[in-house]
């Protein structure tokens, strides 16, 4: 069981807009595998361009927050609904475009497509999200991240940092409305881990995204205003 | 990047593995479309051949040998037909042609027909220059046997005793001239020389070769009646030639010594013309006369109803045997299917292989791609987009298996003709086989089949557990 606490640092608020749905919405959610409840009666409401970090220890349910987000589990009781949608009630096949068409997630290892260079990992993101290949914008968000000299490069020859970046462009290439990133910086160095934290709230800035990140990676907490702290054993 | 650019990246991600699965279901492949085109190939040269042929009539003995013999010209005759049971069949209401063929000779490896002009019609054979035999001792060659012995129009040469390939004793008094050459018909024409049935008569019996040699006819199924010649007044004409004393110890001279007639003969102004005569061409004038002995006729029915009843009629009721060519491929075919389909066999077995293997490939290859597809289906792949990306994958693979069998199983075959036509001018097609199509459908719906497994399992993939490293 868990509980959980919402912080918000003294930061310009991001009002929502009149009539608009928020980003995400949680009421009195729980969710847990075989039974046992990973998080308990969670409330949580993200208006949408805000960007949340959702701390808390190893095992606390970070992950499982963004697979519910995502569409990978569902609730037990209660619901989560994600730009109004309660993805629940979705059959998969259209849980899956709706992901695709709206989300992008980036996780602690990079999971690029060994098989394709990075463009082409770019593209077959576009294309799973049912966007048109668009070689302008797989370049231009390349250059952004200054991984566009590595274009024709596989996965294999990136460092573990150039790779990230790369992982990073695949997420973002798809404009996603809510960018989710599970723990992106716990496997890099802090050079690469502040870069990458960096891009992220830049880029999603810039996109107007709502980003969600996950972590308990101490090096990048300070960067974010808005925390869910997600507790162990009822403590927060 | 769609399915198929996906699929052919991944499968270029691991050519070796690939290459391998394509190399294996192309030799299963190849080695079932060869068999296909091959026994098409040989069932169809077969039956052009004997098509043309209702019937065949010759001596007693198996009837396989009788057709091979005559028809297709692949085994030794069986034996001679007496001349009283040819008029039988030429005056049977049931049959609307009958053609002599007499056989014995050969030259070079090809055989000489002894047959009429009408053999050629039989087989709408055409001439590529000369013209057709009408007189003893003039020969017209098929197109390979010009090519391969290098003789043409206006050459002479001399028959061999025998049919066999190494040939024989040569009859070196009855040289033939070439009078023709016929053009390539793809049949069995082409590997034969013709001249007249009563040729091959004069050669056997005015040579002395002949009796010295009789051995050699009985080995091969040329089997000479004796009681035939006995009543043939041909015996008594040549009674005193020169080389009469060569045959005193023949049996079968004896038989003719103690003939009522020989001394009449002996003093017969006709005979003394042929003892100081020095060229054998008079003989053969003489010896085209008479009734010549055949080896078999081929037989044309003028009613279908003639196929039932003829056959047995001959058998029961003369000295001789009918076999019908139709009958007796189909019975080759039987005995040479059983060798076809243990290749067959074989060859599925290599097929069912290959397919094993490809589908062990392919679930080895998911097991490296479970992160891959999982993030597919993270940036909204649906889970049949995964199995379809699977199948499509295996599709490829099998296309291109199934591509290079056919461009293997075709080029050997095309190789296989080009050769056939530089070396013996034999036609053979390199086309499609009729079962071709269904053995391509069958090793794709195979391939199908080897993806499925691997294609459930990456629909149904675990995406947290999978990206969480589990």
């Amino acid at each position: 069981m868990t509980d959980s606490q919402s912080e918000v640092s003294p930061q310009p608020e991001t009002a929502p807009l009149p009539g608009q749905v928020p980003a995400i919405e949680l009421a009195a959610m729980t969710v847990g595998y075989g039974g046992a409840p990973v998080l308990e009666s969670l409330d949580w409401r993200v208006e949408r361009g805000e960007h949340w970090l959702v701390i808390g220890p190893s095992g606390s349910g970070k992950s499982t927050l963004l697979h519910v987000l995502a569409g990978f589990l569902s609730p037990v009781s209660g619901t989560a609904k994600v730009l109004g949608m309660d993805l629940a009630t979705l059959a998969n096949p259209a849980r899956d475009r709706f992901r695709g068409g709206n989300m992008a997630i980036v996780f602690q290892r990079q999971h690029l497509v060994q098989a394709l260079n990075v463009t082409q990992n770019l593209g077959l993101a576009r294309r799973l999200a049912g966007l048109d290949p668009g070689p302008e914008i797989v370049h231009s968000t390349l250059r952004r991240l200054g991984v566009d000299a590595f274009a024709r490069t596989r996965p294999a020859e990136l460092s573990v940092g150039e790779a990230q970046r790369v992982a990073l462009a695949r997420a973002l290439v798809v404009e996603p409305k809510i960018l989710l990133a599970d723990e992106p910086t716990a496997s890099l160095d802090d050079r690469n881990a502040a870069t990458v934290a960096e891009l992220l709230a830049q880029e999603a800035e810039r996109l107007g995204s709502t980003l969600v990140m996950t972590t308990h990676d101490a090096r990048v907490r300070e960067r974010f205003a808005r925390r869910l702290v997600i507790g162990e054993g009822g403590s927060p | 990047m769609s399915t198929w650019g996906l699929a052919w990246a991944w499968i270029r991600f691991r050519p070796l593995g690939a290459a391998l699965n394509v190399a294996l279901l192309g030799i299963g492949t190849a080695t079932i479309a060869l068999l296909m085109i091959s026994l098409q190939q040989f069932e169809q040269r077969l039956t052009a051949d004997a098509d043309a042929v209702d019937m065949v009539v010759g001596a007693k003995g198996s009837p396989m040998q009788l057709v091979l013999s005559t028809v297709f010209h692949v085994d030794a005759p069986v034996g001679n037909v007496p001349a009283e049971e040819v008029q039988f069949l030429e005056q049977h209401s049931m049959i609307k042609q009958v053609i002599p063929m007499a056989l014995g000779d050969g030259f070079r490896g090809f055989r000489i027909v002894g047959t009429d002009t009408s053999y050629i019609d039989l087989y709408g054979a055409e001439l590529a220059e000369g013209r057709l035999w009408d007189a003893p001792l003039e020969a017209v060659f098929g197109a390979v046997s010009a090519a391969q012995t290098g003789l043409g129009l206006g050459d002479r040469f001399v028959g061999e005793h025998g049919l066999s390939e190494a040939g024989g004793p040569t009859h070196d008094d009855f040289p033939y001239d070439v009078v023709g050459v016929l053009a390539p018909t793809g049949s069995v024409v082409d590997r034969l020389v013709f001249t007249s049935a009563a040729t091959v008569q004069i050669v056997h019996e005015m040579d002395p070769y002949h009796d010295h040699d009789h051995d050699d006819h009985v080995d091969e199924g040329h089997h000479d009646d004796h009681d035939d010649h006995a009543d043939d007044a041909h015996h008594d004409d040549h009674a005193d030639e020169a080389d009469h004393d060569d045959h005193a110890d023949d049996a079968h001279h004896d038989d003719h010594a103690d003939e009522a007639d020989h001394d009449d003969h002996a003093d017969d102004a006709d005979h003394d013309d042929h003892a100081d005569d020095e060229d054998h061409a008079d003989h053969a004038d003489d010896v085209e006369l008479r009734a010549p002995e055949i080896t078999a006729f081929l037989v044309e029915f003028s009613t279908p109803m003639a196929a039932v009843a003829l056959p047995r009629e001959i058998n029961q009721s003369t000295v001789m045997q009918a076999a019908r060519p139709a009958y007796e491929i189909q019975r080759l075919l039987r005995l040479l299917g059983f060798g076809a389909d243990v290749v067959r066999a074989f060859a599925v077995v290599l097929v069912i292989g290959a397919v094993v293997g490809l589908f062990t490939a392919l679930f080895q290859a998911l097991e490296e791609r479970r992160a891959d597809l999982a993030v597919m289906r993270v940036l909204g792949a649906t889970q049949r987009r995964l199995f379809w990306q699977i199948v499509v994958e295996s599709l490829i693979l099998t296309v291109a298996g199934i591509a290079l069998g056919l461009v293997l199983a075709h080029g050997v075959a095309w190789g296989a003709s080009l050769w056939l036509w530089e070396y013996s001018q034999i036609l053979v097609s390199f086309a499609w086989a009729d079962g071709e199509i269904v053995l391509v459908l069958t090793v794709l719906g195979l391939g199908v089949l080897a993806a499925l497994p691997s294609a459930i399992r990456a629909a149904g993939i675990d995406i947290p557990r999978v990206l969480s490293g589990g």
